[in-house]
């Protein structure tokens, strides 16, 4: 996947907030926080708004474009 | 395993463990007298088949939800729905025009193609397919972004 994430260092950083709680904040399945912190899954742009919200973050703070010649 | 996946599970087991023995009855049949099964034998068979998955599917889904009672359905269950669905229409459609230009271009060489029954039951068929490809999807998706 071109786009990698830090959801699990913000949760680490945010108290060590657990999945679920993010979850549960975030109004999705634990298994969508799993797939998203795997990069498995592309969350849509309203819910990697809310992710940076929860977290006091811009969305490129969390989500970052790595592209073949960064890699 | 989300209660969505589960519920795909159930779905397609369920599916494939009561319309695989009920096409395979219906071969046989074809096999054995080389003519389809008569109209109440079919519709006595395909009501049994009903029933079994109504028992097969509802009493682990309902299960499944007095469980998860806290279930969530978002945008990623959405999304391999969305997926899932689309998939199982191309499969139904594609089915359908098989079925409809082959029955009319191979009825002289099969007989059975002109009979209303197997035809039915060739329909029923491709509804089956395509509800496979629909769960197959899903709970391909599902593993694939666990």
């Amino acid at each position: 996947m071109p786009i990698k994430n830090s959801v699990r260092r913000c949760r680490f950083d945010a108290d060590e907030m657990t999945q679920q709680q993010l979850a549960d904040r975030l109004g999705v399945s634990r298994q969508t926080i799993v797939s998203i912190e795997s990069g498995k899954y592309q969350p849509s742009l309203e819910l990697a708004f809310k992710l940076a919200q929860t977290f006091g973050k811009r969305v490129d703070e969390i989500f970052v474009f790595v592209d073949g010649e960064n890699l | 395993m989300c209660t969505n996946e589960r519920l795909a599970w159930v779905c397609l087991v369920s599916i494939a463990v009561v319309y695989i023995p009920y096409f395979s009855f219906l071969t046989y049949s074809i096999q054995t007298s080389n003519v389809p099964p008569p109209l109440g034998v079919v519709t006595i068979a395909f009501v049994g088949a009903i029933i079994a998955q109504i028992f097969i599917t509802g009493i682990p889904a309902a299960i499944v939800g007095i469980l998860d009672r806290k279930q969530v359905t978002d945008e990623r269950d959405i999304t391999i729905r969305h997926k899932a669905s689309t998939l199982a229409y191309v499969c139904l459609i594609s089915c359908v025009l098989i079925l409809v230009t082959g029955g009319s271009l191979l009825r002289p060489m099969f007989p059975l193609l002109g009979d209303g029954v197997f035809i039915g039951q060739l329909g029923l068929l491709c509804v089956v397919i395509s509800e496979l490809a629909n769960y197959g999807v899903q709970v391909f998706e599902y593993r694939r972004t666990a």
